[in-house]
């Protein structure tokens, strides 16, 4: 079926794993705003994934699909993996021809109507999804908090002494996370955590996820729409 | 309304434009449109070579392109026309009454008010523009007897007198050269449709979307081409397309009936009427003579789809594009089929300039059209997008 503006919020993420987990945020909470959520791959034609795929994923020919007039906003989910996580997101705004926000507290313009972006776990902690998820990873397999960081200690992800050894924190919390939900993947140890999301093994309604719920929830206000 | 950045962002294309100037190509570049149809007040600018059309049903795809063949017509004699290609009653054999005469054209008029004129102003690509304003002028009335058509001179104690205020087309060609035409009544009371020596603007060929072919029109098109020597480019186009086809001629093997294009088939011992072959194919063939014949004008094709296997529709953009490049022609072209835009992204791909999207929306019972660049146009299909409805 062909691609169109389906709801009044656009989300957009990087992969699969975020739109699974935000998809399952979502319906967990219904009280949150309606948002229609893809991943960066599934909106360009180069399957352009991650970051890099924003540009290619956002640029002026949206506004030729059927819904757009009924669009309100964009929001960008992007992981916060580096100091230059922010400006990056902003790079790929500007280079697909709109306005990107100054600032993590601000709204840019996308042919007209505000954008967003949000940093998981949240603009002043560098991680990812993972980082994010940590809490309830460990609850559902709570004797993973003994084991990973030992099995990563083994591998060499981490150091014995004196924490990471790797440079991004988000490697390590991927590290963490595909460890500990490694015995449930039967069927491809590499899965990430998006499907675990979605099939409600991992839970979405966990206190760890209430910051970035209660932004969806003032999504509105904060965008002025 | 148009968006600004449409606008700017085809004016990369300077270039181009100019090549078609001093090829002397002229291109309509801009539209305004009053009280014509479903569509109060439209305005369209940077058209191009390629003009895509599309919409949902009831939006105003056919009547915007009924609004550009008025345009360049300019001429009475188009209305009726356009309504016949509707299956619209368009001409009556006996004396119309007032009632008869304005109901003939009172659907052309925006919701049906005939006290505002249908306004129609079109730019081309040298700048020069040419306007159509077409109203009832009451000025012009004059009353009839209606004595049915006979007897003119002896109107029967019953007959009445009926007061027709006859249509007129005030016109300024692209050359500000002024005239107005009329559709008013004779002595009879019977329609006259006033010619004129030319049209307002560029010739141009209209196909809507039930029209599969003119027979005896595209017969003689193809005698004309084949006079000149031009009618080979066309039937190879269609062997491209249909190879079982070993020549198309216009022939006329029963006296009296005129000519009409018949195909020579690989299986078949004799030709046969090609619209018997295909409607399809006979319609395509008629756009692809009407794209050479009309060197230099406008085509207007209303659902470009109807008629065509879907496996074709890559060759068929192709085709007539290029048909349309090599003779300068300007193309509009509506279609409701996602398959069959999508089969034009190998044509757009490196041509965005070329083209433009035209979306005719209805939205609380007003139509509009929105615009888009040959550039969003080309970004949107290679995304897979449903740019069909709003």
């Amino acid at each position: 079926m062909a691609f169109e503006f389906t709801k009044p919020r656009f989300l957009i993420c990087e992969g699969f794993d975020d739109k699974g987990f935000l998809e399952a945020l979502v319906a967990n909470r219904p009280a949150l705003p309606e948002f229609q959520i893809l991943h960066a791959a599934e909106c360009n034609d180069k399957k352009q994934g991650g970051r890099s795929g924003f540009r290619l994923s956002l640029d002026s020919s949206i506004r030729t699909f059927a819904g757009f007039g009924q669009l309100k906003a964009f929001l960008i989910v992007s992981d916060n993996d580096t100091a230059n996580s922010f400006r990056e997101v902003q790079d790929e705004i500007r280079a697909a021809g709109h306005i990107p926000p100054p600032d993590a507290n601000s709204v840019g313009d996308i042919l007209g109507k505000p954008v967003a972006v949000y940093m998981v776990p949240n603009i002043n902690t560098f991680g990812d999804l993972e980082t994010l998820s940590l809490p309830t990873i460990y609850k559902t397999w709570p004797k993973a908090r003994i084991c990973v960081p030992m099995f990563l200690r083994c591998t060499g992800a981490l150091k014995y002494f004196g924490g990471a050894k790797w440079p991004k924190p988000s490697s390590v919390s991927k590290a963490r996370a595909r460890a500990a939900s490694v015995g449930f993947n039967k069927d491809d140890p590499y899965k990430g955590i998006g499907r675990l999301f979605q099939s409600g093994t991992l839970s979405a309604g966990h206190s760890c996820f209430d910051e970035m719920a209660t932004f969806l929830n003032n999504f509105d206000a904060f965008c002025g729409i | 309304m148009l968006c600004e950045k449409s606008q700017d962002s085809n004016v990369g294309s300077i270039a181009a434009e100019q090549s078609y100037l001093l090829d002397g190509y002229l291109m309509i570049k801009a539209l305004k449109l009053n009280n014509f149809r479903c569509f109060k007040e439209i305005e369209l600018h940077n058209l191009r070579r390629v003009n895509v059309v599309v919409g949902k049903n009831a939006a105003g795809k056919t009547a915007l392109l009924e609004a550009i063949k008025l345009g360049l017509d300019g001429l009475p004699a188009t209305l009726p026309w356009l309504n016949q290609m509707r299956s619209i009653l368009a001409f009556i054999p006996g004396p119309a009454t007032a009632e008869i005469f304005q109901g003939l054209f009172r659907d052309f008029f925006y919701e049906f008010d005939t006290e505002k004129p249908i306004e129609i102003w079109m730019q081309d690509s040298a700048q020069q523009s040419a306007t159509l304003r077409v109203y009832f002028d009451a000025k012009r009335a004059t009353t009839i007897q209606m004595s049915m058509g006979f007897q003119k001179d002896l109107p029967s104690p019953n007959s009445l007198p009926s007061t027709i205020i006859p249509l007129a087309f005030e016109r300024s060609d692209f050359q500000e050269q002024k005239s107005t035409l009329y559709a008013t009544v004779d002595e009879d009371g019977k329609i006259f449709l006033e010619p004129a020596a030319k049209s307002l603007g560029v010739v141009s060929g209209f196909f809507s979307n039930s029209n599969f072919g003119n027979p005896p029109e595209s017969a003689s098109w193809l005698s004309n081409l084949s006079v000149e020597k031009r009618s080979r480019e066309v039937i190879s186009a269609v062997q491209r397309h249909f190879p079982f086809i070993k020549e198309l001629t216009s022939e006329s093997p029963i006296l009296g009936l005129g000519a009409t294009v018949y195909a020579d088939v690989d299986t078949l011992p004799r030709k046969l009427p090609l619209s018997l072959l295909s409607g399809g194919i006979s319609r395509l063939f008629a756009i692809m003579l009407a794209i050479v014949t009309f060197r230099g004008g406008a085509i207007l094709i209303d659902e470009i789809e109807n008629g065509i296997f879907y496996d074709q529709y890559p060759m068929v953009w192709k085709t007539l594009i290029d048909l349309a490049e090599e003779h300068k022609t300007q193309l509009f072209i509506s279609t409701h089929s996602n398959e069959c835009l999508q089969a034009l992204l190998p044509s757009i791909r490196g041509s965005e300039n070329d083209f433009v999207l035209l979306r005719a929306e209805r939205e609380n019972g007003v139509s509009h059209i929105a615009q888009f660049t040959g550039k969003e146009f080309e970004g949107a299909l290679a995304k897979g997008g449903e740019i069909r409805k709003p």
